[in-house]
This record gives C-alpha cells, structure tokens and sequence, in this order.
C-alpha cells in the first residue's frame, strides 16, 4: 500500500472510529487497549492506526451518552477504565450501521453503474461519423 | 508464547461466536495487561513515558479539571505499558519497545489537540473561537479598561494630568485589550508571552497613534509651537508608557482568564 492508499485509509479510518469502538462495545464492556486489539483482530490487522486516537472518540462517545466507564480494580493488575454500551449508545449503532451500509451501497451503485454504462457503449462500438455537432 | 500480535485466522476456517472471540482476545489481554502492568518501565524509561504523557496533556491544562486528566494520564499510561509489554513479547527490547508503542499510539501533541477538540466540542463553538478564546479576550479587554481607569486616576492624584480621561481612552482600551486577549488566547499562551505581546500590541498602537497626533498637528499648523526634539522624545515617552502598560494588561488578563477558565472548567465538570 502506498503513502497516498495509507492517507486515504486513515482519513475513511477517522470518520468512523467511533461506529467502530459502539460496534466491539457492543459484544462486551472492555478498556482502551482491548478495543484496540479487538479492532485489530477482527479486521485480520487491516485497520491500523494510531491507537491514541481510540480516546478522543472514546470521551465524545462518552460525552453523548452512547458508552459509559468504570474504573475496574478488581483485576490483579492496576485499574482500568472500563467502557460499556449505554441502551442509546446501541440505538446509534444501529442508526450508523444502517447509515455506513447505505453509504457503501450508494458508492457501489455508482461505481458499477460507470463500469457496467462504458462496457454497453464499448459493445455498442460508436461510429466513426456520429461527430458533436 | 501466543502474540496477541498473530495475524487472525480468516473466520471461514474457525467459525468463532462473537462472545467467545470477544472472551477469548479480552482474555489474552487481561492477562497480557496484568503481567505488563507488573512490569512497570524501568526508571531509565520512565523520564521518556513521563515526559510523553506531558506532552500529551500540555493542551488540556486548562480544558480539563486535574482529576480528569489524571484519570486520563492514568489510562493512556496503562495502554502504553501494555502495548509496550506486547512488542517486549515479539521480541523487542525493553526501551525499543516503549519507543514503538509510543510509535503506535500516535503523536502525543496530536491526541493532546484531539482531546482539546473534543473536549470543547459540547460548547458548540468552533475551536478558533472557542470559550478560552473568547474568556481570554473579554478578561484581557476588561483588565485593559480597569487599569486605563486606575492609571487615570493616580495620574490626576498626582498632579501629572488634569483629566479624567476621555470616552475615546475607554473604547481604545477596550478594543486593544481584545486584540491583545484574542490573538493570544487562541493559542494559549503563557503569562510571560502575553505580558511581552501585549507591551508590544499597545506599543505598536501608541507608535501609530503618535505619528497620527504628529501629522494631524502638522496639517493643523500648531506643529511649530513645539520643538521637535522634545516632541520625539514626548512620543517616546508616550510609546515607553504604553508597552509597560500593555504587559501589565497581558498579566492580569492571563491571570484573570486562567481563573476564568478553572471556574468554567469545575462547573463544567461538576455538571
């Protein structure tokens, strides 16, 4: 993948951060680094990025309501925010998946819509006298 | 030892239940979190976290309350050390490790930035006109006035002048102190900038005012009843005064809108 194919990934990447941490949230409660590593895994480590951008997302979807955290100290380790599917939070996933969904069939239609329209001119074959007037 | 770093296996072959791989990769992480969270970085490394995390939080010394960017320093702390765990398990040493999670995690001021942003997003206000901004240049406009005022009054006390000052001095004041408070409050700077830049804003105004006073005086005629060495030398008093006023301003409109700004930010949090 080259440097302009990477840019292009990450900025896809930016705008949808948030629908993907309600998408892994929406299995389990889980902290920071395993939305990280969830995200990684089920992508088969397609979607990397820098995974400090995991928390703005993280407070905004906190912010609105959509997730709520919890300090877990129960673990043998140090606490850990814990972060949690809020009922609203599962109500915007489902409007973002619908809306995510609906953008890529728009972007398809297009796309094959321009392939399939050059490929019947291209068996039509145009003739050498059919000039713009 | 299992990476959690492998590659996953495509889904077709090993159909897994979404809980069961959630459980499974949390597992791992739990257990990859509670090793690396005993192996804190050692005291060699520990400048080079410490001093990353404030880098990251320089930006939100004034947008977040200290206990939620403790909270937050905690957090990200915790991921890096974990992360830093997992490149130690690939292999990597213990510092080349650090130094490719922070690699991973992304450049501290632009997290920082991301934090500011989202943090001042619930105002509804556009970043470069956002509530600091505009505290800093209301604080900054007042202080501006406030101490026109005093500076005024003293003067009259004291026998250097007999008005009390013009609508025109308030309105300058106001106008200035604004300036002042905008362009420095929109990047945040500190006390001793704003003293510098503000001396500077109302220097520069004073300079420009002057050779106005100057022309207008020489268009009038009534220039030659003064002598032009004293003249210049009267100027360079004027301009003198201004800039040392200027940073005064700059001071207590830092001051004012640092307190400002804590006052907002605890009310925020509260709420």
């Amino acid at each position: 993948m080259d440097d302009g194919e990477m840019k292009e990934e990450r900025e896809l990447l930016k705008g949808n951060t948030p629908t993907l941490i309600l998408s892994v949230l929406q299995d389990a409660p889980l902290h920071g680094y395993a939305i990280a590593r969830v995200i990684e895994r089920r992508s088969g480590n397609a979607l990397r990025f820098k995974e400090g951008t995991l928390y703005p997302a993280l407070q905004g979807l906190e912010r609105d309501g959509f997730i709520q955290s919890a300090w877990d100290t129960s673990s043998a380790g140090p606490a850990r925010k814990v972060y949690t599917l809020t009922e609203t939070g599962g109500t915007e996933l489902t409007r973002r998946t619908r809306s995510w969904q609906s953008f890529v069939s728009a972007i398809n239609t297009v796309i094959n819509s321009t392939v399939g329209d050059l490929k019947v001119e291209d068996a039509k074959g145009r003739k050498p006298d059919a000039q713009p007037i | 030892m299992h990476s959690q770093f492998e590659p996953l296996e495509p889904t077709d072959s090993q159909p897994l239940q979404r809980h069961d791989e959630i459980a499974r990769t949390t597992g791992e992480m739990v257990t990859s979190a509670g090793t690396s969270s005993d192996q804190e970085p050692t005291s060699v490394l520990e400048p080079l976290l410490e001093h990353y995390l404030d880098r990251l939080c320089v930006p939100l010394e004034n947008e977040m309350s200290l206990q939620a960017r403790l909270e937050m320093r905690a957090e990200i702390r915790g991921h890096l050390i974990s992360l830093a765990a997992a490149f130690e398990e690939l292999g990597s040493a213990p510092a080349v490790a650090l130094y490719e999670a922070l690699q991973q995690f992304g450049a501290a001021e632009t997290i920082g930035a991301s934090f500011m942003k989202q943090h001042r997003a619930p105002l509804g206000l556009e970043p470069t006109i956002s509530l600091h901004l505009l505290t800093g240049a209301v604080a900054t406009g007042l202080a501006s006035i406030g101490l026109n005022r005093i500076a005024n009054e003293a003067m009259v006390a004291l026998g250097m002048q007999i008005s009390h000052g013009e609508p025109f001095d308030l309105v300058l004041a106001l106008a200035l102190g604004m300036t002042a408070g905008g362009l420095l409050w929109r990047r945040r700077k500190s006390t001793l900038d704003a003293a510098l830049s503000t001396g500077g804003l109302y220097a520069a105004a004073a300079a420009v005012l002057s050779v106005a006073v100057v022309t207008m005086m020489a268009y009038t005629h009534s220039f030659g009843v003064y002598q032009p060495q004293k003249l210049a030398l009267t100027y360079a008093e004027v301009v003198g005064i201004y800039s040392l006023f200027g940073a005064v301003t700059g001071v207590c409109g830092s001051l004012i809108t640092r307190g400002l700004r804590r006052l907002l930010t605890r009310t925020n949090v509260s709420a």
